[in-house]
């Protein structure tokens, strides 16, 4: 089964290799590719994509209010934000938002179509960073007696998947 | 600054005091020299005009009747209380003559200083003790002063008058002292104080002042510092991190067509990329490094750093630069960094926002103010509020800045519908 595929970042280099690169592999395949979060609002509409992969920092209106928006409309879709910068605040705001995985741009190209083919399953993939963060900020958060659970991945579907973890 | 004050008028009263008690001390010593010379020739006067004339072999023998003369004449020279006792001594020690009767006749042992006034018309005079023997009958009457007078009798012998004087005079004396000189220093010092104070409450509100302008100024450099370290980290995640993430995921690309199925025409045109991706941020991080770390702007480094910056900034725009300053422009080192700041903030809202054809650069100075104008052809600053020094986060900085050292920041609309950036500041800056 082929995994349908959009990417939403405002930077053209990055979309276009990206583009280049996911559709070498074969059971990914690129649908579209926007360029700002009101673009991807339109853009998921037409394409209809099993997973999203979302950059958090867009012009105007950021990838968390995008994502925000595209998992009210559209519950069964996945969206992996995938972001240069990885923060407590950012990996928060991108799991109350709805994301359901946090990937950070750079890591290896594999950790990406890892990270794709797990949140199609229903998975939760997270990057090495992304995942060793959580668990800090969760195990703390128990520490001081008021964890957010609700915001907690694990009380939402599992832990993270971290990427090679099957 | 109202510690300092209060401090300053505390000190001002303790001198205050503090001379005020000195002055109570001296007044008392001075009316005691003055008292003790009065009584000397108050005792001299007594001893030699009224007493020593009546004294006689008669009175000296202690006949009956003898002195009653010299009685009525003391009896009445002590009614106004200001002499108490008188005592005329012969050189033997006897008592010829004494207001206290019961003494009369009686010999004591004479102190030398009072031996010696014998055969003289010298008079000493002190503030009594009253301890000795022969002052049992004074004891009890408080401070007097004591006057021995040498003199000489009737018949040409030697005779000491021994007198005891109330001290109300001397008291009273330095009760004068005291009323015409305490007011006299107290007032002046007042006085010295009401016309200091104003002026250490000026001195201390421009010192206050000063402090504020260099707090503000202080706080607009680290606003400005951290507006620039945002700009930086802005520029690092939007330039080089977005392209050398690209480049991670072109190089496994390549690699997949330089594989024998693969199409060498694309890993060819991805290679290409990928050097002119490494290239292009090379620079990049290149012209990051001088903002992180900014030039020399010592001796003639400010016309060589701006020329840089203007054609490093202007390179990737095409656009024309023009630039006029002195090559030989030597500034203080604070006035240069600012002069640049400005330049750097003009040049960078001209790349960014102008979409200029073509940039000029003046950088001028009269000696007394320094004057920097950044000029574009670009569609002038309008309505976009990024442009205006109220709407820009940087130029408002600046001209915050600007005010802080008495100069001023313009941005407007050239006769030819482009931008002007006009910076005006002395070259000796304040704080």
């Amino acid at each position: 089964m082929v995994t349908r595929v959009m990417l939403v970042d405002d930077h053209r280099l990055v979309r276009e290799v990206l583009v280049e690169l996911l559709s070498q592999e074969q059971d990914l395949t690129v649908v579209g590719a926007a360029a700002d979060a009101p673009e991807s609002v339109e853009m998921v509409r037409t394409v209809l994509p099993d997973v999203v992969v979302m950059d958090v920092h867009l012009p105007e209106v950021d990838g968390i209010a995008a994502t925000r928006a595209l998992t009210r409309l559209h519950p069964t879709l996945k969206v992996v934000m995938l972001s240069s910068s990885c923060s407590p605040t950012l990996l928060k705001d991108s799991d109350e938002a709805g994301a359901c995985g946090y990937l950070v741009k750079g890591d290896p190209a594999d950790e990406l179509f890892h990270g794709i083919r797990t949140a199609a399953r229903g998975g939760r993939p997270f990057s090495t960073q992304a995942a060793a963060l959580w668990r800090s900020m969760h195990d703390s958060g128990a520490r001081q007696g008021a964890p957010k659970v609700r915001s907690a991945p694990s009380a939402r579907g599992g832990a993270p998947d971290s990427p090679g973890e099957e | 600054m109202r510690a300092a004050l209060v401090r300053f008028t505390m000190l001002s009263v303790v001198a205050l005091v503090l001379l005020t008690v000195a002055t109570l001390v001296l007044a008392e010593r001075i009316a005691r020299a003055k008292a003790l010379d009065d009584a000397r020739i108050q005792g001299m006067g007594i001893a030699n005009r009224l007493a020593a004339p009546l004294v006689d072999a008669r009175v000296r023998a202690g006949e009956p009747g003898a002195t009653d003369q010299l009685d009525t004449v003391m009896a009445n020279r002590m009614r106004d209380g200001s002499v108490r006792h008188v005592k005329i001594w012969d050189q033997d020690g006897r008592l010829i003559w004494t207001d206290q009767t019961e003494l009369a006749g009686r010999t004591f042992e004479l102190d030398d200083d009072v031996t010696a006034l014998f055969g003289t018309r010298d008079a000493t005079a002190e503030l009594s003790d009253l301890e000795r023997e022969e002052n049992v009958a004074e004891q009890g009457e408080g401070e007097l002063l004591e006057v021995y007078a040498g003199a000489f009798d009737a018949d040409g012998v030697p005779v000491v008058f021994e007198a005891y004087l109330s001290t109300e005079r001397m008291e009273e004396n330095a009760r004068t002292i005291v009323l015409s000189f305490v007011p006299l220093i107290v007032g002046s010092l007042v006085l010295l104080l009401l016309v200091v104070l104003p002026l250490a409450v000026s001195l201390s509100r421009r010192v206050q002042r000063a402090q504020a302008e260099r707090a503000d100024l202080m706080r607009h450099a680290v606003l400005a510092s951290e507006i620039e370290r945002r700009r930086i980290a802005e520029d690092l995640h939007h330039g080089v991190v977005q392209d050398l993430a690209g480049l991670v995921y072109t190089l496994p690309t390549l690699g997949r067509h330089l594989e024998p199925d693969g199409d060498r025409a694309i890993a060819r045109s991805l290679l290409d990329r990928a050097t002119e991706l490494v290239q292009r941020n090379v620079v990049a991080l290149r012209s990051l490094m001088t903002d992180i770390y900014p030039p020399d702007l010592e001796g003639d480094g400010l016309a060589r750093a701006v020329e840089q910056l203007a054609h490093t900034e202007a390179a990737a725009t095409r656009l024309r630069v023009e630039i006029d300053v002195d090559p030989g422009l030597t500034l203080p080192p604070d006035t240069a960094q600012l002069a640049y700041r400005i330049v750097r903030e003009g040049v960078r809202n001209v790349v960014k926002h102008a979409g200029a054809t073509s940039m000029r650069i003046a950088l001028t100075t009269d000696g007394a103010q320094v004057q920097v104008r950044v000029v574009d052809d670009g569609v002038g600053p309008g309505d976009r509020p990024g442009l205006s020094p109220e709407g820009h986060l940087g130029l408002r900085l600046l001209t915050d800045t600007l005010r802080d050292v008495g100069g001023r920041l313009e941005v407007r609309r050239t006769d030819g519908g482009g931008t002007e950036l006009f910076a005006r500041f002395p070259v000796s800056m304040a704080g």
